[in-house]
């Protein structure tokens, strides 16, 4: 499903601009781009460029030094924490280029991590879902293995079907083909795809333009600002 | 599954460095409750021993005196009024202190004066002391015989004369030998043995049975005094006088502060020695636990960082670290009761400090000692558990 002019704007970043500490030259400069619903936007750029930054700002993973951030016309850079943690187990989700699972939690563990909550435990439904979510991304039968038992590829997929279990609404990925082969990689992109036509919002960091022209817009970056899109 | 299921996973799934962290904490846990428990038994037995050295609570008739005294001369203190110490009343309410498992030895006495023939010299005063030899013996284990038999004094038969022991000076000025027979106040009783010299004032005086000398001093049923042993490991002594006093209105109930201290002061001795090393053994593990908690965290930074990733509070990044320190150190905290009481066991028979010391596994105890273990194990986590839910989840993230 591709965005149309006329779909609203889920995501909206002004000015943005972040410096890493010791670093000489901010990482994000003044930059602003936008989310529309249903959108699968990817960034572009060559290492250092500051699209990894951008998108660790808009998934409220870390804090702009100033500028904000508006999901649904409310500023998450100026929500308190707890807020933006909720926002994290919900209504964002968050894919990396290292698979980033517990190695220790089976796969279907694994998805349900966001569901946990302390003493109370997970229930039938919440175990149903991440079932599903891992059938979707083509892992079923694998839900009692290891990370270390799977394949990079799986091991991703691991990873997205997390992402998913919440019903989030953006998903960022940040380079999620980039430990992977290309045959795996374009399979991932693939997924995504998919997964964006079935409505779900996706912001995609890629240093790949082939991968890039999959999706419905691109911005490229290079010294922290937009070049193009 | 549960939040508790991470911590659970990741001690199986690194079990070398969980299992090397129970057992020193486990080492650390036996250590303290056997030497606990030794050190217990061994205030225990001595204070048993120490009893034998005498009473440490006295028991008096409550009286009020007056002290004359006219132009700097004094004509010493007039009785006004002495109530009775009625002994079956007293044993009775002394049965009845909630603290009586700790009262070792009851040893009521009647003093009073009679007149004496038998021995070499024909009639002459002389201090009588009733007591009951049974208890008297138990309370004064330093006692010997110099000729003749302590264990001669028994139970009055009907016909036979009634049993005597006579002090080492009593028995020299009056000429007294064991076998003797003897006549006081007019009653034939038979000196079953001489003590050795005490040095104190029993060397003096002629024990015989507590209920000849009340019906000497015509006093049935009635005591002078009742000399009291207890066993203070487990209670101040203070508290045992504060309860006899309650049971006994009409009587004065005081520690004998020296004696009681001195006992006190072996006893506690042991228990301090063996508590010094219980909390520099403790300390020494909490530290361990610190030390391999903050390494830990260090290594898990990545896993921190996707937990927040995915939208844990801090809170909850910092109760899986505290519960895995919890679990480990309520693990610890079983086994290490379990292995303190069976080594406890081991060295008291080994080393006779006491006879056919069993496990005496309580429940109780074992519960107390593992919860007990693991809020030590999670206070020592708390500072690295902290430091944990600190992480961000970006930089532990990119950072990899």
């Amino acid at each position: 499903m591709s965005a149309t002019p006329a779909a609203p704007c889920l995501l909206h970043a002004l000015n943005l601009v972040k410096t890493h500490p010791g670093a000489e030259k901010p990482a994000v400069d003044h930059l602003n781009m936008h989310l529309e619903q249903g959108e699968f936007l990817s960034i572009l750029g060559r290492s250092g460029s500051g699209k990894s930054t951008l998108l660790h700002i808009l998934s409220s993973l870390i804090l702009p030094d100033a500028g904000k951030v508006l999901f649904q016309g409310r500023d998450i850079c100026a929500a308190p924490d707890n807020e933006r943690n909720h926002l994290r187990r919900r209504d964002f989700a968050v894919v990396f280029q290292q698979h980033h699972l517990l190695p220790y939690l089976s796969a279907l563990e694994n998805v349900l991590l966001p569901f946990l909550r302390g003493l109370s435990p997970i229930t039938a439904q919440e175990q149903d879902n991440a079932r599903r979510m891992l059938e979707k991304v083509g892992l079923s039968g694998k839900e009692n293995s290891l990370p270390g038992r799977l394949s990079g590829g799986e091991q991703q997929r691991v990873a997205i079907a997390r992402a998913l279990a919440r019903g989030a609404r953006i998903l960022f990925a940040d380079e999620p083909t980039g430990s992977l082969d290309s045959v795996t990689g374009t399979s991932i992109i693939q997924l995504l795809r998919d997964l964006n036509r079935e409505g779900l919002s996706i912001i995609m960091v890629t240093h790949n333009p082939e991968f890039a022209s999959w999706t419905s817009r691109s911005i490229t970056m290079g010294d922290g600002r937009t070049l193009q899109g | 599954m549960t939040l508790f299921t991470i911590p659970l996973r990741h001690a199986k799934a690194k079990w070398p460095r969980t299992l090397l962290l129970i057992a020193v904490l486990t080492l650390g846990l036996a250590s303290m409750t056997g030497l606990h428990r030794v050190s217990g038994m061994i205030g225990e037995s001595f204070e048993k021993k120490l009893i034998s050295y005498g009473a440490n609570i006295l028991i008096t008739p409550k009286k009020e005196s007056l002290n004359i005294s006219y132009g700097g001369y004094s004509l010493g203190d007039v009785s006004l009024d002495e109530r009775p110490l009625f002994l079956g009343e007293a044993i009775t309410a002394i049965n009845r202190i909630p603290l009586r498992a700790n009262i070792a030895v009851i040893a009521p006495k009647m003093l009073t004066a009679a007149r004496i023939s038998g021995g070499a010299r024909q009639e002459s005063s002389v201090a009588v002391v009733g007591v009951d030899f049974e208890q008297e013996i138990a309370l004064k284990s330093y006692w010997e015989a110099a000729a003749g038999s302590l264990s001669s004094p028994g139970p009055d038969a009907p016909g036979e004369p009634v049993p005597a022991l006579a002090g080492a000076l009593a028995a020299e000025k009056l000429g007294l030998t064991p076998g003797q027979d003897l006549e006081i106040n007019g009653r034939a009783l038979r000196l079953g043995g001489v003590l050795r010299s005490t040095g104190s004032d029993d060397d003096s005086v002629i024990f015989v049975p507590l209920g000849l000398a009340q019906a000497m001093a015509d006093k049935p049923g009635l005591a002078s005094f009742i000399e009291v042993a207890a066993l203070c490991s487990g209670c101040p002594i203070e508290d045992l006088v504060e309860q006899l006093s309650a049971a006994l209105p009409g009587a004065e109930t005081r520690a004998l502060a020296q004696v009681a201290e001195t006992r006190m002061y072996a006893v506690n001795f042991a228990q301090n020695l063996a508590f010094s090393v219980s909390l520099v053994i403790l300390v020494t593990a909490c530290a361990m636990l610190i030390m391999s908690m903050f390494s830990a965290v260090a290594e898990r930074r990545r896993e921190i960082g996707l937990m927040r990733a995915v939208g844990f509070s801090r809170a909850r990044v910092f109760a899986v670290f505290v519960s895995e320190a919890a679990g480990m150190g309520f693990l610890s905290g079983a086994a290490g009761y379990a292995a303190g009481r069976f080594l406890s066991s081991y060295v008291l028979n080994r080393l006779q400090l006491a006879e056919n010391a069993g496990l005496d596994f309580d429940l109780l105890n074992f519960m107390a000692v593992s919860l007990a273990a693991a809020l030590a194990a999670a206070l020592a986590a708390i500072l690295p558990a902290r430091s944990a839910s600190r992480v961000e989840p970006a930089e532990a993230l990119i950072a990899l």
